[in-house]
């Protein structure tokens, strides 16, 4: 099953390579990363697997979306590219970029065995993160324990890429009133099964964030499912109301809060002033908050990423 | 079964990395590239969580719920990758999502998604 | 033949009823020439294929947790699918797609 997989995998990178047309991209593209996803299951980390397959369904949204509203839908690669060119032409200007992508290749794989991985960090976390850190997945006890700092940029990354998309975009001829609708009317049928999958997405989402430290799961991936909450929302009731320089502030609020709850109880260290008895449960109370922090922040940012790209109309 | 194994993971993540090159160099369309982008993302992350295996067979996942799961150390998979993997899918899509925006931008200044296109609008 | 025999045997049949109802929405996506018949088919193919594959799982492992994970899928599939073929019909007959035949029509006329 795994051969078979990863056959599927390198035909579909192929296929992407060779596809001309751009909205057929996109459903290659979501393909490889569904079968991405399940690669990455079978190798023993389903937190990555979650978050790859979430990032993979925003990323076809937000392509389409972009295909939809700024580049125009006749207008395709076939047509951008020269059309007096023969097949045979354009084959030889490529054997340049082939050569020295087969050659690069040889010589890494060439090379590779000589890499031996050491294990030593992972024994170290593995016997230590259930006292040093709590919970009983390790990945979440590296991300908010051991390697902090790494979270807390990652966070801060995301806030600029957030202020970055908001401020790029903005144009006062093309923006859209506060309250507005689209022209097009909901489907009945849509908003009315909307409204029955909502909450099991609410649920599920809470499920992962509360959950996270003890199964898989966390942060990330609960935030992303609260934020497809939003899209649904959209969907059923069609309507522009949400100001998106609210969501920001709250988003950067949000990374205030996190870099006081981190501050506190890993700079400072508070497990060392506590009693013994206690730090357990302190333990599995910073994780959730942390945790609930993280999801929020990172729903709050997917949410104004996706309205930021929706609300902005076509000239 | 050949060179189609998971033992040769590393050497597949290889290959998408340099497909992904590939197109990264020869694609004319721009969003294209960007999907390319992201595809050399994931071929860096699989070549990562392969590089953290001890055995050959099929790896737990680190979440020891039982304590006596640590007597079988070397079927547990890596937690040190998974954890920066996370941040890292989550950086890498919010990179994409400026290249986005910059698409549109450049695609509302010179009205072309095509490279070569692009370079004649700029000459002129 | 035990009783968890049985409940194995009907499993297996509704499973095998799911596979067939696979396979010839699979072909009939080639057969057919037009968007609508296609969305059609591939409507069928989520709903019933999957759904029967869901309660044939269900009837083999008998009564349990698992079980109950089984029907939440079963639920959210059951609105889901339909509900995604109606979008895609519904934006496709929007935006003016038009079936093959009657765009000859319409043509000649």
């Amino acid at each position: 099953m795994t051969q078979g997989l990863l056959v599927l995998w390198i035909v579909s990178s192929l296929a992407i390579v060779f596809e001309t047309r751009t909205y057929r991209l996109i459903i290659y593209f979501s393909i490889f990363s569904l079968i991405t996803s399940v690669a990455y299951f079978l190798l023993g980390s389903p937190d990555v697997a979650m978050a790859e397959a979430a990032i993979a369904a925003f990323a076809s949204i937000f392509f389409i979306i972009c295909i939809e509203k700024y580049y125009s839908r006749k207008e395709n690669v076939e047509k951008d590219s020269a059309k007096g060119e023969s097949l045979a032409r354009k084959a030889v200007k490529a054997v340049p970029a082939l050569v020295l992508c087969v050659g690069l290749f040889f010589l890494v794989i060439y090379f590779i065995p000589g890499i031996e991985p050491s294990h030593y960090l992972k024994h170290l976390y593995l016997q230590r993160f259930m006292t040093d850190v709590g919970g009983e997945n390790a990945v979440t006890a590296i991300y908010l324990g051991y390697r902090v700092y790494d979270t807390l940029f990652e966070a801060l990354i995301l806030v600029i890429a957030v202020v970055a998309v908001t401020h790029m975009s903005y144009s006062e001829k093309t923006q859209v009133a506060d309250g507005s609708h689209s022209e097009i009317e909901t489907s009945r049928v849509a908003a009315l099964s909307l409204r029955i999958i909502c909450p099991i997405i609410v649920a599920f989402g809470a499920y992962l964030i509360i959950n996270g430290h003890i199964s898989a799961g966390g942060g990330f991936q609960g935030g992303l499912a609260l934020a497809t909450f939003f899209i649904c929302r959209y969907m059923v009731y069609d309507i522009y109301d949400i100001s998106v320089k609210n969501v920001l502030q709250w988003e950067e609020f949000i990374f205030a809060i996190i870099i006081v709850v981190t501050a506190i109880a890993v700079f400072l260290g508070a497990a060392t002033y506590m009693p013994a008895a206690i730090v357990p449960i302190y333990q599995s109370v910073y994780l959730i908050i942390m945790n609930l922090l993280i999801g929020l922040k990172v729903a709050c940012a997917f949410f104004v990423l996706f309205y930021r790209y929706i609300t902005i109309e076509r000239e | 079964m050949g060179i189609f194994n998971t033992e040769n993971l590393e050497i597949f993540s290889l290959a998408l990395f340099f497909i992904s090159f590939f197109g990264i160099i020869t694609s004319k369309n721009m969003i294209k590239s960007i999907i390319f982008v992201m595809l050399i993302q994931t071929a860096v992350i699989m070549f990562w969580l392969k590089l953290g295996r001890e055995d050959t067979a099929t790896p737990i996942p680190p979440i020891i719920y039982d304590p006596a799961l640590l007597d079988y150390m070397e079927r547990i998979a890596d937690p040190l990758p998974q954890a920066l993997t996370l941040t890292a899918i989550i950086i890498g899509f919010s990179v994409v999502a400026v290249i986005i925006t910059m698409f549109n931008a450049l695609y509302r200044l010179h009205g072309t998604a095509d490279w070569k296109k692009l370079e004649e609008v700029e000459g002129d | 033949m035990g009783i968890e025999n049985i409940w194995q045997l009907i499993g297996n049949i509704i499973i095998g009823f799911g596979v067939f109802c696979m396979i010839f929405g699979a072909v009939s996506l080639f057969v057919l020439k037009d968007f609508y018949p296609r969305i059609l088919v591939a409507s069928k193919i989520d709903t019933v294929g999957l759904l029967s594959f869901v309660i044939g799982f269900a009837f083999r492992h008998g009564l349990s947790f698992f079980t109950g994970k089984l029907f939440i899928i079963l639920i959210i599939m059951l609105v889901l699918n339909p509900f995604v073929a109606h979008i895609l019909a519904r934006s496709a007959y929007r935006s003016g797609h038009e079936l093959a035949a009657e765009a000859e029509e319409g043509e000649k006329s």
